[in-house]
């Protein structure tokens, strides 16, 4: 950066004043281009450094749902050693017939498939990536996303509950984005009812057309609700209510939300608890909230 | 006291783990039921059948530890193994406390979670043995008159029958025919033989 070729235009040699005065612009579009380049750089680095965080995040949500995945993995497990010994047991009585016999080893894989698939959505997650928008039905990334949920959910005696509007438009987001958000704020919503009494505590997951050109997802708990001192905090990075949380869930969730031209937002219900929404645009058309 | 066949009572809230747990008690001879949910346990078992629960710790609604304190609250005594996908030790010491027999780490190793329910079973049966004896023992206590329980409490204590007489301003030979009424109402041939009666009425 810093050469500048000088074209004659006119048939005389350069004067001294010319050439100031090239020297100065070509000086200060080298700045400029300098100054563009940096910017550049930096913002690659912003964006490396945000699709780390967006993998970190991720793989903490995950991680605090990793007690819960545990459990859900062994389940399989425990059947299939179950089923193993105890086919065993009977075929060394011959106690057993061959029916049965290749009942208990259609159970066995059918387990073991259970156990693998647990494990591939979880690797889904987890995997490091580019991020890549495509056309996504709303409710297929809620059903791809609620088995881990809500398994979570029911460990923590929490009931689960979808309630997804059919034939929504279809949105164009990074799939694995918006669960991760999915994920955080069911998370959230299942910690908010630790401790309740109710027999059935539950979160619902509700999606809704907003008309028009829009949708909108909203995760209601009717846990112990916000403490008021939260509501200004709450997006900042590092700010938990959470005794073992990062407190970056609902700050990353906001800004992948805003990335994909949504907006994240909170309401109190009027009896208990709090509801989550975001909103996204979709395909079919402008995006009026 | 129900004289229906011992059995194994599984609550897990897998299918696929409670239908191979009951293939499992099936293959050692064992009478099974499976229920999804301490509370489904809890509707369909009869206070007093005898056996023994298989009891996952970790189930949405109800969970193991407390469908164990419920059953001691009922003064249901059926030994509890218990069966938990982690190494929780604090939870384990706590169902122990508990009177928990034992706790085994999903998967579990047939052989030996066998042999415990084995053990639960026999350690149940004895205990409704136990039981059943010291219920007809406080039955046949309950059929003495107060002056005969006030007179059986002393001859326990170790008085002589001049002493319980000087005691109580009776006759000797009123304390005496007491004293036979007693041994005949509690079914006692001799003095440790009632004693004995007594100690059990007062245990389980």
């Amino acid at each position: 950066v810093g050469a500048v070729e000088i074209g004659y235009v006119r048939g005389h040699a350069v004067e001294a004043w010319e050439r100031d005065l090239i020297e100065a612009v070509a000086q200060r579009l080298g700045r400029y281009v300098d100054q563009v380049e940096n910017e550049q750089r930096l913002e690659r680095q912003e964006a490396e450094l945000r699709k780390r965080l967006l993998h970190l995040t991720r793989i903490t949500t995950v991680g605090e749902m990793a007690s819960s995945i545990a459990h859900e993995v062994n389940q399989p497990l425990t059947a299939i050693s179950t089923y193993a010994q105890a086919c065993r047991r009977m075929v060394d009585s011959a106690d057993i017939s061959r029916e049965q016999v290749t009942h208990v080893l259609g159970r066995i894989t059918e387990e073991a498939l259970r156990a693998g698939e647990i494990i591939r959505r979880l690797r889904d997650l987890v995997r490091r990536r580019e991020s890549e928008r495509k056309r996504w039905s709303i409710g297929a990334l809620i059903l791809q996303v609620s088995p881990l949920a809500k398994v979570d959910a029911r460990l923590h005696g929490v009931v689960l509950h979808l309630d997804l509007e059919p034939d929504l438009p279809a949105v164009v987001v990074d799939g694995v984005q918006i669960q991760q958000v999915l994920l955080n704020l069911i998370r959230n919503g299942v910690d908010a009812l630790e401790g309740q009494t109710e027999p059935e505590p539950e979160v619902v997951v509700r999606t809704r057309r907003t008309a028009p050109g829009g949708i909108r997802v909203s995760v209601s708990d009717c846990g112990c609700g916000l403490p008021d001192a939260a509501e200004e905090e709450l997006y900042q990075p590092f700010f938990t209510t959470k005794r073992d949380g990062m407190g970056m869930g609902l700050s990353i969730s906001r800004s992948i939300v805003l990335m994909h031209g949504g907006r994240l937002w909170f309401e109190r219900n009027p009896t208990r608890g709090t509801t989550f929404h975001f909103s996204l645009p979709t395909e079919e058309g402008p995006f009026n909230e | 006291m129900s004289k229906a066949r011992p059995t194994v009572f599984v609550v897990d809230d897998d299918p696929a783990v409670r239908e191979s747990m009951t293939l499992l008690m099936t293959s050692a001879g064992l009478a099974t039921r499976s229920f999804a949910s301490a509370c489904e346990f809890l509707a369909a078992y009869e206070d007093g059948a005898p056996g023994c629960l298989v009891l996952d710790v970790r189930m949405p609604g109800m969970s193991g530890l407390e469908l164990q304190e419920e059953l001691a609250r009922r003064d249901a005594h059926l030994p509890i193994v218990f069966l938990t996908a982690y190494a929780d030790v604090p939870m384990a010491v706590s169902a122990v406390r508990a009177g928990a027999l034992d706790f085994f780490q999903k998967p579990v190793n047939a052989d030996q979670l066998l042999e415990r329910v084995r053990d639960a079973l026999g350690l149940d049966a004895e205990s409704r043995a136990r039981r059943r004896e010291s219920e007809a023992a406080r039955l046949r206590l309950a059929r003495l008159t107060s002056r005969e329980s006030e007179i059986l409490e002393l001859v326990v204590a170790g008085h002589t029958n001049k002493a319980i007489a000087k005691q109580l301003g009776l006759s000797r030979r009123t304390v005496e025919t007491h004293r036979s009424r007693i041994m005949h109402k509690t079914g006692s041939g001799s003095l440790p033989e009632l004693i004995r009666v007594v100690g059990v009425a007062g245990s389980g």
